[in-house]
Formats: C-alpha cells, structure tokens, sequence
C-alpha cells in the first residue's frame, strides 16, 4: 500500500510545483527560515458488522537542503483488526473454517503450532474471519532534486514489513518544464518485491482446505512495475489540467493465501473449501484526468476521473469531486467530498463453486474485491491554517459499497440466490493532520 | 445519470480552451492548495483504504502495492 504513500505524491505535486515556479509544497512554507518541515496525519478507521478497525499514524520529516534539494522520511505503523470475509458463501447452518492463524486464539480448539484450530461462523451470514489482525510499519526515504534547469528528479525506496508480508520498492520520478513554465512532463518508474508468508505457509491454489497448516512452501515471491508518463498545463491563471497514464504490471504469487471459495451442491450446501487461485501476472492500464481551479476569489475546486482496465478483466471508473470554501478571512476552510466508483468483476470471479467448475477451471477467486459492485463516499474537511503558526486540518469520511450478485455456480444458482452473498459494505473515518512550520 | 455520462460530464468540464499564463501569473497557482495532492500524507492514507477494499489503484501516481491488504 504504501507505494501510494505521501513521497510519491509529493513527487507530483514537487513537479507541478516547479512547473508553477516553486520547488515543492514543504519549502513553500519555508520562508520563515527553518530547514525543517514535519506532517503529521492520523486515520481511525471502522466497518460496520464488527469488520475491521484500522489505527495508522504518518509522520514526514523533510530537511530542505536548499531550494531544490530536499531529502524527507515518512514512518508510518498500522495497527488492523477485526473480522474479515474469508471468501466462503452464506448457508443456512453454521459453518467452521480452519484458522489459518495458528497461533491467534479461536473459538475452535487450541493453537499452538503444528494443530488445527477453528471458528465457527452464523448461519445465512457471510462468512467471516474472526480473528484478522495485523501490525505493519513502513519507512520511505525520498530525495528530491533539480539536475538542470527547468528540471525535477525525485528518487525514492521504501521499506514496508509485516508479519507475513514484506516489501522492498525504488523508484524515480523526472520531470521537465516547457512553454514559459506552462507545460510540464514527467516520467516516473518503480520497482518492488514482495515477499509473502502465510502464517501457516502457502496453501496450493485450488487445493481443498483441510487444516490450518498449509501443503505448500513457506514463502512466495510477487514482483510489481510500475510507469507512468504525465503532462500538466496552465489552462488559464486559475486553472490547471493533468492527466496521466499509468502502467502497472505484477506477476509472481497474486492470490490472498487465506481467501476460500465454497464448493456447494445443488441446494448451497457446502461440501467442502479451496483456496483461490488468480492468474500468475495482471497488468493494469489507468487513466487519470485532474482538473483543479480557483473559485469565488480564492476557493479551490477539483474535479478527477480516473478509467482503469486489466488484465483480469476488471474496468472501473472513478469519479471525485470537493470544494474547498476558505472562511474567517482565509484563516480555515470547509471542505465537502465526493467520490463515486464503479467496477467490473473479474474473470475469474465465483461466488461459489460447484464441483463441474472445480474440475474445469484453473482461476477461481470469491474476494469480494475482485467482484463486481458500485461505491460512494462522501465526507467533510475542516482546515485550521494558522493555530500558532501551524496548520491542523479533520476530515470525516463515509464510504459504502453496495455488491453486485455475479459468479454464481450453474448448479447452485437458485439455491444460493436465497443468500445475501454481495452484502454491503459501510465503513467511516476519521483523519487528523497537523503540520509543523 | 449513470456513472458513464459523469465520467463523460467530469472529461469536459476538464476541457477549457487554454489562453497563455504568463509567468508573473503563476502565484495564484503555486500556492499549496492547487497542488495535485494538497495534503499528500491524508491522500496516502485514503488511497491505503481503497487500494485494500477496491481492485483498482493508482493515477495520480504510482498503481499501489507493497502490503498484504490486497
């Protein structure tokens, strides 16, 4: 997650700043002197129907060398727990899973390493597991510079480790202005590796469930390229234009190793589990349009449209819009967002199987990510920009997904549409930043 | 409205004729809040939330990855 992470947008905002005759959004705030800048943002997280709840503080100290160079470390830790869809369809009994934590506690029997434990989930709901958990931290270090005139170059690595995952990444970002400061272009690349874990190990895709230690090896390996090219222009002295595209290309191990898919009869029952199996590389295509304006004297309007295709056969379309309205003078801001997203599922999305489609098929995935459903947030912002030199901003979010019944088996088709097997999904949050100047 | 004619409503609205900015206009535009991410650590941690509940990712800058969320 954490390639999304805030040096790699500040590459983008450094390089239209340069366009824009800055050199990057920290040392804007420089000139009282001080060589340092911190950030600081906090998110509390929560999902309805006792799903997860997330804990992730950010810190960012930048140390601007000079008025092109800076070189900046971002530290973030995040702290998830909760219950999670394990990928199984609903039924009309309780069902129990294996724990594929086998050292987390259960409702089952006992953990420690080497024997089985379980849960059991209630019947007609999605099934879920109970005892997702995890702690994450992250480092990036990113260094920003001019190599010529009228030029940016940001590079960047990052380190992200948790128990069963870690991920080591570099990347590079050039940009170059052109037309009297009103154009400019950029290319970025980034590597990473990941190395995946299971707790448990690694269960052989499409394999039947049949304990909490896994029949595979202990690690896998997924590598991830990603390019982008990017143009933004002046279109007016208030207004500006970017669009980008992206090419993002992984292969290696792409499955959850603890998502499962049902294997059902003609009725829904379920017979037994396999794990999901995904196609071994996906290569996305994205579109992005920006639109960013002032309005009513100083107030900022933004408009993004982003069109993402795959491999996988996924298209999806994202919509935001926000306006931020300065009151009191300047001094704060309200800010109301929204955001609408559409997509498609994949391929090889199932519901559910039934025992024809095991035999036949080599993909198969019930994560409800890869399925297809419509979702909307909306939220507030509220923006302090002067408390005792510094700024401090909250932003209240709403989110909900409404799934899309799609993948059922042909056997099982009637039975399980008895079930809410694409339920909805709410979620809220809560960011809090603070800026130090 | 489906969610085509918006994307199709949000592509024009993107659409102005450009006019030349001279450079000694630019500074109502550097200021921080018309930057592409005016808060990059709160858009990290947003785009976190939806690279880990939604099969797509990326567009301002880099397409995501880098944990086990998703």
């Amino acid at each position: 997650m954490q390639l999304n992470g805030p040096q790699r947008r500040n590459r983008f905002a450094a390089a239209a700043l340069s366009l824009l005759g800055a050199s990057s959004a920290a040392t804007a705030h420089a000139d009282d002197g001080s060589d340092w800048t911190f950030d600081t943002s906090t998110l509390l997280y929560a999902e309805g129907a006792g799903r997860v709840k997330v804990f992730e503080p950010k810190v960012n100290a930048s140390l601007h060398l000079d008025e092109s160079r800076t070189l900046a470390a971002t530290v973030t830790v995040d702290a998830l727990s909760g219950a999670t869809p394990n990928g199984a369809a609903p039924y009309s009994k309780p069902q129990t899973f294996f724990q594929p934590h086998s050292t987390s506690g259960s409702s089952g029997s006992s953990s420690s390493s080497g024997v089985n434990s379980t849960y059991t989930t209630a019947a007609y709901e999605l099934p879920k597991d109970p005892n997702f958990e995890n702690l994450r931290g992250a480092l990036e270090i990113d260094y920003s510079f001019a190599p010529a005139a009228k030029q940016h170059m940001d590079l960047s690595t990052a380190l992200s480790v948790e128990d069963d995952y870690t991920s080591i990444g570099v990347g590079g970002h050039w940009s170059r202005d052109f037309n009297q400061g009103n154009t400019t272009l950029g290319a970025g690349l980034n590597f990473s590796s990941d190395f995946i874990s299971p707790v448990g190990g690694v269960n052989t895709p499409l394999s039947q469930m049949v304990g909490s230690i896994a029949n595979g090896p202990s690690s896998k390996l997924k590598l991830v390229q990603d390019m982008v090219v990017g143009v933004t222009q002046l279109v007016s002295p208030r207004s500006l234009v970017q669009v980008n595209y992206s090419l993002s290309h992984s292969n290696g191990y792409l499955n959850d190793p603890y998502k499962i898919l049902s294997v059902v009869d003609a009725t829904a029952a379920p017979l037994y589990y396999v794990y999901e199996s995904r196609p071994g590389s996906r290569l996305k295509n994205s579109l992005y349009t920006h639109y960013k304006a002032r309005a009513m004297g100083t107030d900022v309007f933004d408009a993004s449209y982003r069109y993402m295709i795959d491999t996988w056969g996924i298209r999806s379309h994202t919509v935001e819009l926000s306006y931020r309205a300065y009151i009191a003078g300047e001094r704060g801001y309200l800010e109301p967002h929204l955001r609408g997203y559409r997509q498609s599922a994949a391929d090889f999305f199932h519901a559910a199987l039934d025992q024809g489609q095991v035999a036949g098929t080599r993909f198969a995935s019930a994560d409800q990510r890869l399925g297809a459903f419509t979702a909307y947030t909306g939220g507030l912002e509220y923006g302090d920009r002067h408390w005792a030199g510094h700024d401090w901003s909250v932003r209240a979010e709403y989110y909900r997904q409404l799934g899309k019944v799609e993948g059922l088996p042909p056997v099982a088709g009637n039975a399980l549409a008895r079930y809410d097997v694409a339920p909805s999904l709410s979620a809220g949050w809560l960011i809090f930043s603070l800026g130090f100047r | 409205m489906n969610f085509r004619s918006i994307a199709v409503l949000a592509a024009l609205s993107v659409l102005p004729g450009c006019v030349a900015v001279k450079p000694w206009q630019h500074d109502i535009l550097a200021r921080p809040d018309m930057q592409p991410a005016s808060n990059p650590l709160q858009a990290g941690l947003e785009d976190h939330i939806y690279f880990s509940k939604e099969a797509s990712s990326g567009g301002r800058g880099f397409g995501g990855g880098g944990c086990g969320c998703n």
